[in-house]
């Protein structure tokens, strides 16, 4: 009884960190996506950065964060947030680059204005990609959270799982485990659900 | 003779001018095309036809030369030119009815409308029962379908045509074109028709503009004087069409043999 | 296509030090940017210095520490592990996919394991490793091997059930006997998928290494960083990072290289 209301509990904490720190990465990922797919000003300043941060693991960032922002929820999120934000930017940045320019011509010449063109045909036209890029950030975020939680929190599923480990309560750390592998493949069968729902047009070539 | 619908004037085009291979794609192209006319435009693989067309349509820029669309020099697509192009360029995360009803509501159109004319060419091109179906759930003969009943039902003057039935089965090839001829029949639209094949330009066409090849130049021009309510079987089969064929043909295939360009660019 | 190669090979020509120098900068100012703030705001004293030491002081303490050993042998600890592991875990997971993809009853054993643990984020078992393997060189390697077996097992099983069977019979048809057949036509038809999954579990082998030492402690790069966190040692735990990418930066280099030498035909 003690384990499931303790595990209810860090269970809510580490999903909505994984919420946070996802959402950050998903918005401010897609708009620098965008902007470096179209502006090679802020492509030329960012290109760099991605390329020299990619190979870094990211759970390295854990304990970066750990001296900047203390042992805080902040500290998680923001950690999850530059673990996810990556593959986010790239894919993207390739789905933006890979828009034929004839459904661009198609629009123009069906009446809409270059203003519109991004609303109209580059956003939807790319979204196969956008969520490609979630998908990869995702599992990057569980294993994120959990290493965070694993060396710099005091609270989360992490947590929960090296405490009992500490403590020499097996049984209870598996279980956290096996809860824990559980709800990560829930919630990536029902992104995959979700996604193929929306983007049941797309024929994946 | 009153003003042409279509004026080309000098037309040249050249890529990477300021790079270390600049390709002349077209050099000095010249003609005129009436109102209600339908012209076809033929010549090897890499002659610049499809490029020629997607300057008249105002995606690309001329280097020199200007394109003159009802008295009016034209440097950007515009609503009285609609294009269909030959890998059909849906918009895939639309249905059929989506596809045909975008450039309506770009126009503007109230509800109604909209739904009146959606219906009307979703008819016109067979389509009916597919109108929630997604492009990538059709044959390529079915999204072509749609790709001429989006363009035709924003209704341009000029229909400008990339090889639209280079993709599809014979059967399905020649079907299109009895179609493609009833509707041009029933409208009397201005088209441009780009495409390789010689049978398919006399078969549609009033005139056949024959290109040269790299850089593409006008070669020729045949007047095609074919009774176009025959059948199909009797026009293929009539002293006219034969010999109109053959005289493009030679023309096509000298081109083809001078400099056996099947360098595709 | 003969105007490209064309183009490519006077551009190769061309190629002179002062263009790569010229657009070096041009590419990666914004990099110059961030390094010449960095210093400036490190030197500034707005922050604590255990927050962000001048960037002078981390390649300082980069430089110190890589002359008196200590960083490369804590490097080579983690290379040790990740890449024992790897290896591993390469000859594993191919043997088991090709196994799988070739023996009904292989995959029939294997299947429901493998689509079991492959989604599983291996990193929630480092616990479970350390009370069955110890904090050593073993409980790390059994978690790089964990996180990357079953990834290469798929990726390879993928490979050859995807084959095109006209390959396979025309083969058969030109007498290729049926054990030739793995070798010269279903191997070299798998080989882009088999170097998907290890391109793939390259890196992860690197995480699973330095999150493990991270968590646990003992050596290799992992400890050192969270150490230095730990103790506010601002200039190793930056030196630290810096060497974690710059490891998986060539993890990364040396697999594209391997990968475009062996399938230049893909």
């Amino acid at each position: 009884m003690i384990l499931t209301g303790e595990l209810i509990i860090n269970l809510i904490i580490t999903l909505f960190r994984i919420a946070g720190g996802l959402f950050l990465a998903i918005v401010i990922g897609i708009s620098l996506g965008f902007a470096m797919a179209t502006k090679p000003l802020v492509r030329n300043f960012f290109d760099p950065i991605v390329t020299l941060t990619y190979p870094l693991p990211k759970p390295a960032l854990v304990p970066l964060t750990m001296v900047w922002l203390g042992v805080t929820n902040k500290a998680a999120v923001f950690v999850i947030f530059l673990g996810a934000i990556l593959p986010v930017i790239i894919n993207t940045f390739h789905g933006v680059k890979s828009v034929d320019d004839r459904l661009i011509w198609a629009a123009k010449s069906l009446g809409t204005p270059e203003k519109n063109i991004f609303w109209k045909v580059v956003l939807p036209a790319s979204t196969p990609y956008i969520a490609n890029g979630i998908r990869i950030a995702l599992p990057v975020a569980f294993i994120v959270s959990i290493s965070v939680e694993f060396v710099a929190s005091r609270a989360g599923m992490g947590n929960l799982i090296s405490y009992y480990s500490d403590f020499g309560f097996y049984d209870y750390m598996f279980a956290v485990i096996l809860v824990f592998v559980l709800v990560a493949f829930v919630i990536d069968r029902v992104t995959v659900a979700i996604m193929e729902r929306y983007l049941r047009w797309y024929d994946g070539k | 003779m009153g003003r042409s619908k279509i004026s080309v004037r000098g037309l040249s085009k050249v890529f990477n001018p300021l790079k270390g291979n600049p390709v002349v794609a077209l050099e000095n192209v010249n003609f005129d095309v009436e109102e209600g006319e339908f012209i076809a435009i033929v010549g090897p693989s890499g002659c610049g036809k499809s490029t020629l067309l997607y300057m008249i349509a105002g995606f690309i820029q001329p280097t020199k030369g200007e394109i003159i669309v009802d008295g009016r020099r034209i440097n950007s697509p515009g609503p009285d030119r609609g294009i269909v192009f030959q890998e059909y360029a849906l918009f895939p995360w639309l249905t059929v009815e989506g596809n045909i009803k975008y450039g309506l509501e770009e126009k503007g159109l109230d509800q109604d409308e909209i739904d009146e004319k959606v219906s009307k060419y979703i008819r016109l091109m067979g389509l009916e029962g597919f109108e929630h179906k997604y492009p990538k759930e059709l044959s390529g003969g079915m999204k072509q379908r749609v790709a001429i009943a989006r363009t035709l039902a924003y209704e341009p003057e000029i229909l400008l045509m990339d090889e639209p039935f280079g993709a599809l089965d014979a059967q399905t090839r020649e079907l299109l074109q009895e179609e493609l001829l009833r509707i041009w029949e029933e409208t009397r639209k201005t088209v441009l028709f780009v495409t390789h094949s010689v049978d398919e330009a006399v078969y549609l066409s009033q005139r056949v503009i024959i290109m040269t090849c790299r850089p593409g130049r006008v070669k020729n021009t045949v007047n095609v004087r074919l009774d176009k309510t025959l059948s199909r079987e009797d026009v293929i089969t009539s002293r006219e069409f034969v010999e109109t064929r053959h005289k493009v043909w030679v023309d096509v295939r000298e081109e083809v043999m001078k400099h056996y360009c099947i360098v595709e660019g | 296509m003969e105007n490209e190669a064309f183009s490519g090979a006077e551009r190769a020509v061309s190629l002179n030090l002062r263009e790569t120098i010229g657009s070096f900068i041009s590419s990666a100012y914004s990099i110059l940017v961030i390094a010449i703030v960095w210093e400036l705001v490190g030197r500034s004293e707005i922050v604590p210095y255990y927050f962000l030491p001048p960037l002078s002081d981390v390649l300082r303490s980069l430089v110190v520490h890589i002359a008196d050993g200590t960083l490369l042998y804590h490097t080579g600890v983690t290379l040790f592990r990740a890449m024992t592991g790897y290896v591993i875990a390469s000859f594993v997971g191919v043997s088991l996919g090709l196994l799988m993809a070739r023996f009904k009853s292989a995959n029939w054993f294997f299947e429901p394991i493998v689509a079991l643990l492959l989604p599983l984020p291996p990193l929630t078992l480092v616990p479970a490793f350390i009370l069955w393997f110890g904090i050593g060189h073993l409980s790390k390697i059994m978690m790089v091997i964990v996180a990357c077996v079953f990834i290469i097992t798929a990726s390879t099983y993928h490979g050859v059930k995807n084959i095109n069977p006209y390959y396979v019979w025309s083969a058969r048809s030109m007498g290729t006997s049926e054990s030739k057949i793995l070798r010269k036509v279903v191997l070299p038809n798998a080989l882009p998928f088999i170097f998907n999954g290890l391109q793939v579990t390259l890196p992860i082998s690197l995480i699973a290494a330095f999150v493990f030492e991270m968590v646990s402690g003992g050596s290799g790069l992992g400890s050192v960083e969270i150490y230095s966190a730990r103790f506010f040692k601002a200039p190793e735990l930056y030196s630290s990072l810096v060497l974690i990418t710059l490891v998986g930066f060539i993890f990364d280099r040396i697999i594209l290289k391997i990968r475009s030498r062996i399938l230049s035909w893909y």
